[in-house]
């Protein structure tokens, strides 16, 4: 701590004002010794003029003479006493004013001077010698008339030291108001940049907040995924290694069957890392919710670890709903990552698909809905923490262990697929959160899933056109629309699908999107351009809806890989009934 | 002889009386009178030529009668008017070509105080004389027990000496 810095400016200021009190006070001592001066010179020439014409009286012994000088001198009102003293020393002639008192003897006179009176005594002379005396006293000075001297001065000095002392004071305190604004406009000054840093702070928190809740949920999956891929690819490479060490084992198809299981598996699984990590077109289609429901049996031991157990309670019959199915996967992914979460001591979650018809709901219409719910056994939540839990951000995870947007995401699922989702809880008694979804009767979706299921050859006679670099995909692309009754031709490169259009009649273009040389978007433009009507079918391990729209518009369709044959058939089966061009009814 | 002698006495008897303590009032008159003799001289301005110089005395001359003694002597005895020492002297009788710068006219059987008046006439002499009606420049009397004098200005004029107004206001009567 600094010692404190001595203010010499007041010190400095009432030196000055005592300064000058003292120089008034000396101005004023000097006026008083020049005034009494003055006042001696100007009584003692009255003296010496008394004592030249006194002198011929005295010479003469004529006391009256002396008298009648004396006496008009009394007519100066400042002058008290008078007083001729002859030769021998005997007071001859006199005046005095109100009966002041004249020494009787010479001897006894004294000049004097003090602030308020003066007297002087001069010789009377004749011919070089003293023949007597004169003596002169002035009337005391009135006090206000000393005062009157010196009140100008006094009031001069006054006003100075007013006017410092003044000064002094506005200046201590115009000193003071400027530290202390300075004091205020640096802390403004602080409090001001530290809003906007902080602001600045929100924002990129709540940026990596979006970014984070991505990542979590992302990691929430890739965790045990990555894991099980690994598990999985073993599954494939070691059922083809068998397949491939012995072809005629009869344990062959076996083998097979539980090589492309894992394969689907695995290709649930990218599904849903593709789905949250890419920007995803939404494909709302009717979809039967068991369909959901298994994937998800599929997909929580790896998502979930091994403190919980799930319970899958599923009504029978159908129950199809229009949704987007990897973000009612997704939702209900996240509902069962809750559910863990709020039993940290492990417990069970009951999923359960169940239909029901619906009358006095204070938000829904009356009618047939699904409901999708996922209970837990855990803490439970509140009531004020129910309201707000599906508030975008609002989490009571603590920091880092959540982003509070799970539930918002699961309720904009909900909500996009015509439907709400709810929350039921007590604290202590778990808690079970609902997505509502209309029922839709689409007995077609169960009767086309079936009919592809048995390899049934559509439009038969159609001829496809695969262009694909890579020539095991192409292969197996190839095989599938020849096993459901197509015929098939394959290209390589652009160049050689377009040289393929040219030579002979296609009824649709299966095209790998991501190609090297010309990309499948140039060459379906490329083909459009010859066969304008031509349906296309895009191929790809790599989900870019956006660009692909922006590419080549609505008319493409898309086959995501990896595919089964299922899935292909559909795709072909829609791209060509959606057409049913002229070169197809021309075919027998 | 006789009198001189006459004189003793009187002189003898003046200094009795002065020697006789608390003096009386009218025993001081002749002193006083001696002592304003030459005093006039202070307040009087003689013409150009009076003086042979500075240093050249003032003579005081007793004419005729004299009412002084020695009294006078003594009083003058290292006196100066102005830078002139004040001499006396005695004559019987004055003219013209005494030179006096003071007279006292005693008057004597020989000469009034008139005639000695006259004959000084002109010449530039303060003429003293006692009476009220005496001649002369300046009178001598006794007014109230103090010796008093009357001043004759034309008399001083004629004689070409000026008398300072100091003296003319002290006078009991001046006459122009």
């Amino acid at each position: 701590m600094s010692a404190r810095m001595i203010d010499w400016r007041p010190i400095a200021a009432w030196l000055g004002a005592a300064l000058l009190v003292l120089a008034g006070l000396g101005i004023a001592a000097a006026n008083e010794t020049s005034y009494r001066e003055r006042r001696v010179q100007s009584l003692t020439a009255q003296a010496d003029v008394l004592a030249g014409t006194v002198e011929p009286a005295l010479v003469f012994l004529d006391p009256p003479a002396a008298q009648d000088a004396v006496t008009a001198l009394g007519a100066n009102r400042e002058i008290e006493a008078v007083g001729v003293y002859d030769s021998l020393g005997r007071l001859t002639a006199q005046f005095s004013r109100g009966g002041a008192a004249l020494a009787r003897q010479a001897s006894a006179v004294r000049a004097t001077a003090n602030a308020r009176q003066f007297s002087v005594r001069a010789p009377v002379r004749h011919e070089g010698a003293t023949i007597g005396m004169v003596y002169l006293r002035t009337t005391r000075e009135p006090l206000a008339a000393l005062i009157g001297r010196h009140a100008g001065t006094a009031l001069l000095l006054l006003t100075a030291v007013l006017v410092v002392g003044i000064l002094q004071v506005l200046l201590s305190a115009l000193a003071r108001g400027a530290a202390e604004s300075e004091g205020r406009a640096a802390d403004l000054a602080d409090l001001n940049r530290e809003l906007r840093e902080e602001s600045a702070r929100r924002e990129m928190a709540e940026e990596a907040l979006l970014q984070a809740q991505k990542m979590e949920t992302l990691g929430q999956l890739t965790g045990g995924i990555a894991h099980d891929f690994n598990n999985l690819l073993q599954g494939v490479h070691g059922n083809l290694e068998f397949i491939r060490q012995r072809p005629e084992d009869p344990k062959v198809v076996r083998w097979a069957t539980s090589a492309l299981q894992a394969a689907e598996r695995g290709a649930r699984l990218t599904a849903q890392l593709l789905a949250f990590s890419r920007t995803q077109r939404l494909e709302m289609r009717a979809l039967e919710v068991s369909e959901v429901t298994e994937r998800l049996r599929e997909l929580l031991p790896s998502s979930l670890g091994h403190g919980v157990r799930v319970e899958f309670e599923v009504d029978d019959g159908p129950m199809a709903v229009v949704a987007d199915a990897t973000q009612l996967e997704f939702a209900l992914l996240n509902l069962c990552i809750n559910a863990r979460d709020a039993m940290p001591n492990g417990g069970v979650i009951v999923v359960q698909a169940r239909a029901r018809h619906l009358t006095d709901d204070p938000e829904l219409a009356a009618g047939d809905y699904v409901l999708l719910s996922v209970a837990d056994s855990g803490v439970g939540m509140p009531r004020d923490v129910q309201e707000r839990a599906f508030e975008p951000f609002f989490t009571t995870k603590g920091v880092g262990k959540g982003t509070g947007l799970g539930l918002a995401q699961v309720y904009g699922i909900a909500k996009q697929a015509g439907g709400l989702a709810r929350i039921v809880s007590h604290p202590g008694e778990g808690a079970e959160v609902t997505i509502y979804l209309p029922l839709r009767r689409q007995d077609d979706v169960a009767a086309a899933t079936q009919a592809l299921g048995q390899s049934t050859p559509v439009s038969p006679g159609a001829r496809v056109l695969v262009v694909d670099d890579d020539p095991g995909v192409r292969g197996y692309v190839i095989e599938l629309l020849k096993g459901l009754g197509y015929e098939a031709i394959e290209a390589e490169d652009g160049q050689g699908g377009l040289a393929a259009l040219e030579r002979e009649p296609v009824d649709l273009l299966i095209l790998d999107y991501a190609m090297p040389g010309m990309t499948g978007a140039e060459v379906a433009r490329a083909s459009l351009a010859r066969r304008p009507h031509l349906p296309i079918v895009f191929m790809s391990g790599y989900a870019e809806s956006s660009a692909l729209d922006a590419a080549i518009g609505d008319s493409a369709r898309l086959l995501r890989k990896p595919f089964d044959g299922a899935a292909l058939a559909e795709v072909v089966y829609n791209a060509l009934t959606a057409r049913g061009g002229p070169e197809m009814a021309a075919r027998p | 002889m006789r009198r001189s002698l006459y004189r003793c006495v009187a002189l003898g008897g003046v200094a009795a009386a002065l020697l006789a303590g608390e003096a009386r009032a009218d025993s001081l008159e002749y002193p006083v009178k001696a002592a304003f003799l030459y005093k006039f001289g202070s307040y009087v301005e003689w013409p150009t030529g009076a003086f042979a110089d500075t240093s050249a005395p003032l003579v005081l001359c007793v004419v005729g009668r004299d009412p002084f003694g020695s009294v006078l002597d003594k009083t003058v005895q290292g006196r100066t008017v102005g830078t002139h020492p004040v001499v006396i002297r005695r004559m019987p009788t004055v003219s013209r070509d005494a030179a006096c710068h003071i007279a006292f006219l005693g008057g004597s059987g020989e000469q009034s105080t008139t005639d000695a008046a006259r004959a000084l006439a002109g010449a530039p002499v303060l003429t003293v004389t006692e009476g009220a009606k005496a001649p002369g420049a300046i009178r001598l009397m006794v007014k109230d027990n103090r010796v008093r004098f009357e001043i004759d200005q034309r008399a001083a004029q004629q004689a070409g000496v000026a008398i300072s107004s100091k003296l003319l206001n002290l006078a009991v009567a001046v006459l122009r």
